[in-house]
């Protein structure tokens, strides 16, 4: 709920959508008071807009109320500012009979959602960077419950960070970023000139070690403390593996993995 | 431009997320050792800048943390919870 200014009303709509990261549709828009041009630039006054998110927020399965997607309210020169409200977001929820095309529908209004959502959250992505000094090319790809966004950068180094770091903590930054704009239950996962790859490599290396070395001293190997996400890979690479066990020990963020021969309790 | 400016960061990065962007405030206060950015946000929103368990604001800090080179002054981010204006600190 944020008021913004511009030299036109259509401007100052414009310019609070961006910032908040939303489209037309997903916005509701008061305006507070209309552009004056003045006379010779006297009495000149700037546009001034409310713009709400009218996404559902933090709340399962809130949909889109009607009586909100509507409410736009229009004055006098910004008519031609796309106020197309998509009436089949909106659905009801106790519906208990829908058939197959009404199923069909949906999904693809899901997949609508989730691509621009993901738009947005390459945008917020980039801005961001763009502060750190940090040029970025994002990539797509999204895939049923999972974004993947590769981040083209001349600066790979700084973008990840020491450990992942700062690349772990965007990552971060983005799923609170999608629950923000009304999604849910969506991996997703920031990559960088390869860098979840190599780390991947690196893992089953450490993984592989670390069961050899549990095995020829029948003593529990403890790794060091890594996010969530490297430490399942971990435990993947060893789930094959008859003579260890795996498990995990400590509180986040230093939590570990710890490799111990099979035998022991 | 070499130094990041952090309030702009710390603004690109919590402005999207909160309900009342035009809450959003940043202040500076410089000590001889460290910069420290107060982050102030509306009272709804703080529950959404800080997480469970403390999970965003700690990864808000890093970012931020992150973007200071090694030759500027340290910084620290604290972020205002509202807490300490309605009780009286006890001790």
């Amino acid at each position: 709920m944020a008021i913004f200014t511009g030299e036109t009303a259509a401007k100052a709509i414009e310019n609070g959508l961006k910032t908040l990261h939303l489209t037309r549709q997903e916005a509701k828009i008061t305006i507070i008071e209309g552009a004056k041009k003045g006379f010779l630039g006297i009495n000149k006054k700037e546009a001034q807009v409310k713009v709400e998110s009218i996404l559902p927020q933090h709340s399962g399965g809130a949909y889109l109320h009607p009586d909100l997607a509507g409410q736009t309210e229009k004055k006098d020169d910004f008519d031609h500012v796309g106020g197309v409200v998509d009436e089949s977001v909106i659905e009801d929820p106790d519906e208990a009979d829908i058939d197959d095309a009404e199923i069909l529908r949906r999904q693809n209004n899901n997949k609508i959602k989730l691509n621009a959502a993901a738009g947005r959250l390459a945008d917020y992505l980039t801005d961001i960077l763009a502060v750190m000094q940090i040029e970025v090319n994002p990539q797509l790809s999204i895939q049923h419950q999972l974004i993947t966004i590769d981040l083209n950068t001349d600066k790979p180094g700084l973008l990840i960070g020491h450990h992942g770091l700062t690349i772990n903590a965007l990552q971060a930054m983005a799923v609170v970023f999608l629950n923000q704009h009304g999604i849910q239950h969506i991996n997703v996962i920031l990559d960088t000139d390869n860098y979840r790859k190599r780390r991947e490599t690196v893992l089953a290396e450490v993984a592989k070690q670390a069961a050899t070395e549990a095995i020829a001293t029948g003593k529990a190997v403890y790794l060091d403390s890594m996010p969530a996400m490297e430490r399942k890979q971990v435990h993947q690479a060893l789930t094959d593996n008859k003579f260890v066990r795996t498990y995990s020990q400590g509180d986040e963020p230093r939590r570990s993995v710890v490799v111990a021969p099979a035998g022991e309790m | 431009m070499n130094e990041p400016d952090i309030e702009t960061l710390i603004r690109v990065i919590v402005q999207p997320l909160v309900l009342h962007p035009e809450a959003v405030q940043v202040t500076v206060s410089e000590t001889p050792r460290l910069e420290q950015y107060v982050l102030t946000v509306h009272p709804d929103d703080v529950g959404r800048i800080i997480g469970r368990h403390g999970h965003v604001a700690a990864a808000i800090r890093t970012i931020v943390y992150s973007a200071v080179n090694e030759t500027s002054n340290k910084i620290r981010l604290v972020i205002d919870d509202h807490r300490n204006h309605e009780t009286p600190t006890q001790s």
